[in-house]
């Protein structure tokens, strides 16, 4: 009688836990899928563009944020003193990129960044999505394009608010998700 | 509850930051409350801004008016692999500010450093391991967990104290006193 053959299985017990087995599993299923796909991947969304392309895309935000601290300091400071609090121009502490004055940003709003806006900000009550109708302009936007900013984001797993401290805030609807991610999102392009 | 372990990890980590963080910005700014209140702090706040965009893979920092999660101060917002910023809900600050008495900046500069934690002890927040979505119009967000606020919080409050501590002495040295009780940090 012939011994009946076994298949070959891998005997020796695996150092690693069933939680890091199944993540690598997981991860494994999941590349597959994305080798899988034929789909063209979908252009990155260029939110300045999208939300402001009337006034002029990235300038028009610019020109929007200097116009907004340029009404708050007209009465209260000097832009040599935004300089000295907020380290524009020649007192920026070392960094390998030196920052233009605020008087040089007031002339050529194209020296305005997400950086300096956010420098800036500390001295006043400036909000960032509020001085560039964030919300509304969401809100405003076509079905279609509000779709892509919500599939970029649940693809790439963008905007997703972190940090939450604790699983009672595990799942947060994506819809709330929206503004605070495409804020940082125009920021970062600025 | 945090071992013995996290726990130096934690500071070890803060006092690494706030040992960089020196360099640019003096203590006894970072405490002077006989400056003008809301320059002095403004100045204090612009620091943190730069060593954290220097640090942090150029990490912005955003106020917001956004108040769709009401009782939360401060996220981090996740836009790109490893990158993000951290939005301040400064509506929601105010709102504390109003019924607490605690003033605006210390929960701003409270909040930036907890944030800071965040990114230096639990970078996974930031980067792209997310799980799959229970339903269809919700996700499942990475969050941080019980043990990872606490090493955030710690962390924070480490940093305070490590400014605090340098304060303390310099102001001894320099003006033969040691008012450091007094600050709200």
């Amino acid at each position: 009688m012939q011994p009946i053959k076994r298949p070959k299985t891998n005997k020796t017990r695996s150092s690693k836990s069933p939680m890091e087995t199944d993540t690598k599993r997981q991860t494994a299923r999941m590349s597959s899928t994305v080798l899988k796909s034929k789909e063209p991947k979908p252009k990155p969304i260029h939110y300045s563009t999208l939300l402001f392309g009337k006034e002029g895309g990235v300038d028009g935000v610019r020109t929007l944020l200097v116009a907004a601290v340029r009404k708050e300091r007209a009465t209260k400071f000097d832009a040599s003193e935004i300089d000295t609090i907020c380290g524009l121009g020649n007192e920026t502490p070392k960094s390998s990129k030196r920052l233009p004055s605020w008087a040089q940003i007031e002339k050529d709003s194209t020296l305005m960044t997400g950086f300096i806006f956010s420098l800036v900000t500390s001295l006043f009550d400036i909000r960032a999505d509020s001085v560039l109708r964030i919300p509304q302009r969401v809100k405003n936007l076509s079905c279609g394009d509000y779709k892509s900013i919500v599939a970029e984001m649940e693809t790439n797993g963008f905007g997703v608010i972190a940090a939450a401290g604790g699983n009672d805030l595990e799942s947060i609807a994506t819809d709330r998700q929206v503004v605070p991610y495409v804020v940082t999102r125009i920021f970062e392009e600025v | 509850m945090l071992s013995v372990a996290d726990f130096t990890m934690a500071c070890s980590t803060a006092r690494e930051e706030a040992g960089k963080l020196s360099k640019d910005l003096d203590s006894s700014e970072f405490f002077d409350q006989d400056k003008d209140d809301k320059s002095g702090y403004a100045r204090v706040i612009a620091r943190l801004k730069h060593f954290i965009h220097r640090t942090c893979r150029g990490t912005l920092i955003l106020h917001l008016t956004y108040d769709d999660v009401p009782g939360f101060a401060s996220w981090l917002v996740r836009s790109g692999n490893g990158t993000g910023g951290i939005a301040l809900y400064v509506t929601q600050m105010v709102k504390w500010a109003a019924k607490t008495k605690m003033p605006l900046h210390v929960q701003k500069i409270r909040s930036i450093i907890h944030e800071l934690g965040h990114i230096k002890l639990s970078p996974h927040l930031l980067q792209n391991t997310l799980p799959p979505a229970p339903r269809q119009d919700v996700r499942r967000s990475p969050y941080a967990s019980p043990f990872e606020e606490e090493m955030a919080w710690v962390f924070a409050c480490a940093f305070m104290g490590f400014f605090l501590g340098d304060y303390s002495f310099n102001s001894r040295k320099d003006h033969a006193r040691d008012d450091a009780p007094r600050f709200f940090i």
